[in-house]
């Protein structure tokens, strides 16, 4: 089931939200959650849905035997007195990750904190070898059915005979975004960032939560932990969701389709027929789709969570803006981009190693990030090209580019993230070659084809809309319209930090607490009119989803 | 639900801000849950016996892609489940769902059309004469007709050629028999569809005629009748601006061609009626452009025809009452399928001039057709063929060995011939 559908927004939406509010109890209220989440899935993967089901069961299995064998770790220290004060049952550092939106870079003190005196405490050689295991079952139910047919073909080729089956499974909806939940939920048990949660429904209903089931984003248990147990609905909270999801609708139908007719009529067609424009178009177009499609998705997962008192981390912040590679990935799938800092780049060394162990720390995660997006040799080569591309900004690139003019870094970044995508969608290695010639003007402006056909032409007013909608220009006229409200200068506002970036809806106006009270009046006129302008933004949202057939988000192929 | 910290920061704990927050979040929510249980609401009112009026009911949008609602007013809920049963329960729940969406034939046009602005905006910059009706539609609205047509590639051309050499082999082991083959101009006429110079691989009517000429031409037993049109004007006289198809006066423009080439009797037009409900067509609903054709057919009368369908049950060629029954949406929405008497059965006229059986092997565009040949020969077999897929031990020389047609005529669409033999393997067997 995907959001954009008739079959969610006016029957799973409604009758989820009426069994949530009707019942008052909060364990009741997880299980509805859970149900739901089971059906939501099921609905698309009938049979995969017991696959998820396995893998709840075993993380909370492994889960729970690692906790105690680290409390039985933890008291067995305690009665030799070598477990310091405050490292008993449980009582854990927070989770580390306090710096924003960095996905790779580790800040100098970072490591030293990772595992503190009182983790350490509770370290067990049982809960490393039921990490161990559990890792072993999670990464391989990914790699049967991710990587296996891929594997295989991979080696009868290399090899020119068939010695290996030709395997052909079916990718379950999601897998890598819940394995990577699961994976993140088991080794923050191992560490001590959260105790393990007794409960298998409220496993459940975290991993199978269905706002992020299938596409993110990756929300880390600690995240939630508090939300599991105790967690209330307000008002606000709920209207701050359904904006949000608003918003993520008007992304994804308004946007991200439209650009998804063009990309996908030109991707599957030969270069040589259509030439540089097709080509090119073909990739602009893909490169919007594929931002306002995940875009769209995330902020709806988003708005869901904070209609149900979830409270999930953002995914994107307007990474088209960015002026570096590094920064166009501080931006770009953020939760994708801390899972692999902190669970693959941190522990293997980070960059407080040597130079080449450094570069090579880069390579493996980009190149994990590559194939994780999916079995493909195309996916690996786009995770490598940024590995190489994000070594070359940390060696010398970035120092270099901040002698540069802003406008020659966003250029810059431009072109890297277009060739990214055209890496990304061209299907076949084979091909990505003769697209590059085509972009590179081998094969003419057109091709074989009329600049009519090609349809380019037809999104030419679209053009302002796609860039306009990829910069932050709302919340930058919305900050300051708050700055003017309250009476404070205008000067030095960031519409959308790299760090710290509170998350509001685009159009939702934060009506300062020190409004003057001679502005209150436009404060009011101007808050009801972007609601009112999110209402018109729903409303097409909606009739573009009831016009359409199924259509469903990018991400729920990886 | 309460107010939350976050609220409360946004204008203050007390105050105007705070409150008028509040109301602007209520306001957001009543208009979240009003959509998400409105299609719930029609339903229920539909299962009450309540019929909802066309403007706001969900299956109204279901006649613009020719299929039937699961659920209809008064329908007991049982009768439901049993549609909901039958095929695919978790597609059928899905469609029933969407056939509940008040408004929904109004949100598809309203969609396209807002697609459709952005795409004219687009050709401020161009000036093409033609444009897709929405982004992905493969059928183009021509502004000076204020038409919808689609265009037809070369990528037809090897089926045409296919079904000629056929045809040619076939025709040559029945010589007593004349056969000839029609191509009503659907698309391809240049003046009246300037999308087709826009493409780089458009065919016309001229391309489609000369590749059957080249096979046929010199086959002495076949003809090919196709059309030629001095204006784009004249081309939208014979065929509807928004339906793939022709008007009967299109049908008879070209049966008197045939009948040049045949021996049969010229038909003159005794005048054009049109219906109280307007027609809209095929390419109206695809392109879900919001408009009509007069829906229109020939005066003259055809009383004197009788009409023999499959089943058996005769009644005349001049007998509309299945299109008089339908309700008006339906009349809107499929005016040339149930205004003309079908298509498989056979048509008698006892003072037609030619005293021979004619077997016409035709789709959709013999419903309008097949009654005009029937006023010049005495016996009309009509079959669809050309729409079918068919693997059995029918075949036309087997047809023919039960009807001994002395004429046999092939009338269809472009893509249908270049199909023909790949769905009918066994036609010309």
């Amino acid at each position: 089931m995907v959001f954009s559908s008739a079959i969610f927004l006016f029957l799973f939406l409604p009758l989820t939200l009426g069994f949530y509010f009707a019942l008052p109890w909060l364990a009741a209220k997880n299980v509805v959650l859970l149900l739901a989440s089971l059906l939501f899935y099921a609905w698309g993967e009938p049979v995969y849905v017991v696959l998820m089901v396995v893998s709840i069961l075993v993380n909370w299995g492994f889960a729970l035997i690692m906790d105690r064998a680290m409390s039985r770790a933890a008291a067995s220290r305690r009665s030799q007195g070598a477990l310091p004060r405050g490292a008993r049952d449980g009582e854990v550092d927070p989770p580390g990750d306090d710096d924003g939106f960095d996905s790779l870079d580790v800040p100098s003190d970072r490591l030293g904190d990772i595992r503190g005196e009182e983790r350490r405490a509770r370290s067990s050689k049982g809960a490393t070898v039921a990490l161990a295991i559990v890792l072993v079952i999670d990464l391989g139910l990914l790699g049967v059915f991710k990587y296996l047919g891929f594997f295989c073909a991979q080696v009868n080729n290399l090899v020119g005979s068939p010695i290996l089956p030709e395997v052909s499974l079916a990718l379950p909806i999601g897998i890598s975004f819940y394995t990577l939940q699961a994976v993140s939920y088991v080794v923050d048990v191992w560490r001590g960032d959260v105790r393990a949660q007794a409960n298998p429904l409220y496993l459940g209903m975290y991993i199978s939560m269905f706002p992020q089931l299938v596409a993110g984003p990756i929300v880390r248990y600690s995240e939630i932990e508090e939300a599991v147990d105790d967690r209330h609905v307000t008002l606000a909270g709920f209207a701050r969701g359904i904006r949000l999801f608003a918003v993520g609708m008007g992304k994804k139908m308004l946007l991200a389709n439209v650009c998804g007719v063009l990309a996908d009529a030109l991707l599957v067609l030969p270069p040589e027929e259509i030439g540089f424009v097709g080509c090119a178009s073909a990739v602009c177009a893909y490169t919007f789709q594929i931002y306002f499609d995940f875009g769209g998705y995330s902020d709806m997962a988003i708005g869901l969570g904070s209609m149900f008192g979830f409270s999930y981390p953002r995914n994107f912040n307007y990474p088209y803006i960015s002026s570096s590679v590094t920064e166009f990935w501080r931006r770009w799938h953020m939760t994708l981009g801390s899972f692999f800092r902190d669970y693959v780049y941190i522990p293997l060394g980070g960059n407080r190693v040597s130079t080449p162990r450094w570069m090579l720390n880069i390579l493996i995660v980009w190149g994990l990030t590559g194939i994780w997006h999916g079995a493909a040799w195309n996916f690996l080569l786009w995770g490598l090209y940024y590995g190489v591309i994000l070594m070359c900004e940390k060696l010398f690139l970035l120092s270099w580019l901040e002698r540069v003019p802003r406008f020659f870094r966003h250029l810059y970044t431009i072109v890297v993230f277009f060739f990214g995508w055209l890496l990304f969608s061209v299907v076949g290695l084979s091909n990505v070659a003769h697209w590059v010639l085509a972009i590179f003007g081998r094969y003419g402006w057109l091709g074989t084809s009329t600049l009519w056909e090609l349809q380019s032409w037809s999104y030419v007013s679209l053009v302002p809309v796609l860039v306009l909608a990829s910069t932050p220009v709302i919340p930058w006229i919305r900050k300051r319209f708050e700055a003017w409200l309250a009476g404070r200068p205008a000067a030095g506002i960031v519409a959308a930090p790299q760090k710290g970036n509170d998350f509001v809806p685009p159009c939702e106006l934060v009506v300062p607490a020190d409004v003057l009270p001679s502005r209150r009046g436009a404060a009011t006129a101007v808050a009801i009119l972007a609601d009112l302008a999110l209402l018109a933004v729903f409303a097409l949202s909606v009739i573009s989803v009831v016009s359409s057939s199924y259509n469903p988000f990018i991400y729920f192929q990886f | 639900m309460g107010r939350d910290v976050q609220g409360a920061r946004r204008g203050g704990a007390e105050g105007d801000g705070a409150r008028g927050q509040s109301v602007r979040d209520a306001v957001a929510l009543a208009v979240l849950l009003a959509v998400i249980v409105a299609p719930a609401l029609a339903f229920l009112v539909k299962l009450g016996g309540v019929e909802l009026p066309l403007w706001l009911d969900g299956s109204t949008a279901l006649y613009l892609s020719g299929s039937a609602p699961l659920s209809q007013p008064g329908m007991g809920a049982r009768e439901v489940a049993a549609n909901l049963a039958e095929g695919s329960t978790r597609d059928n729940v899905e469609d029933l769902v969407l056939e509940n969406v008040p408004f929904r034939a109004q949100a598809l046009i309203a969609n396209a059309e807002l697609q459709r602005d952005a795409i004219r905006a687009s050709n401020l910059l161009f000036d093409w004469p033609a444009y897709p009706c929405f982004y992905g539609s493969s059928n183009y609205l021509i502004d000076e007709y204020q038409a919808v047509k689609p265009v037809q590639r070369s990528g037809l051309v090897p089926g045409w050629q296919r079904f000629s050499e056929s045809l040619a082999a076939f025709a040559s082991t029945h010589p007593g028999t004349r056969f000839a083959v029609l191509l009503p101009a659907e698309s391809t006429e240049p003046a009246s569809n300037p999308a087709i110079a826009l493409t780089s691989d458009g065919v016309t009517n001229e391309d489609m005629a000369a590749t059957f000429e080249a096979v046929l031409g010199s086959v002495p037993n076949v003809s090919v009748v196709a059309e030629d049109f001095d204006d784009g004007a004249a081309y939208y006289d014979q065929y509807f601006r928004l339906d793939h198809h022709w008007t009967e006066a299109g049908a008879v423009a070209l049966y008197n061609r045939l009948a040049q080439a045949s021996g049969l009797e010229v038909l003159e037009v005794q005048g054009i009626v049109e219906q109280e409900v307007g027609y809209m067509g095929s390419l109206a609903r695809q392109g879900l452009v919001g408009a009509w054709d007069a829906a229109t057919a020939l005066a003259n009368d055809f009383s004197n025809i009788r009409f023999t369908d499959e089943a058996g049950n005769v009644t005349t060629a001049a007998d509309h009452s299945r299109y008089e029954s339908l309700p008006k949406i339906q009349k809107l929405t499929d005016y040339y399928s149930s205004y003309y008497s079908g298509l498989n059965g056979v048509f008698e006229n006892d003072e037609a001039p030619l005293d021979e059986t004619v077997l016409e092997v035709s789709d959709s565009f013999g419903d309008a057709f097949t009654r005009l040949v029937a006023t010049g020969a005495r016996r009309v077999v009509n079959v669809d063929w050309l729409t079918q897929e068919r693997s059995g031990d029918e075949s036309l020389a087997n047809l023919m060995e039960v009807e001994d047609p002395s004429l046999v005529v092939f009338v269809g669409t472009p893509w249908n011939y270049a199909s023909m033999c790949d769905r009918f393997p066994n036609l010309f067997a």
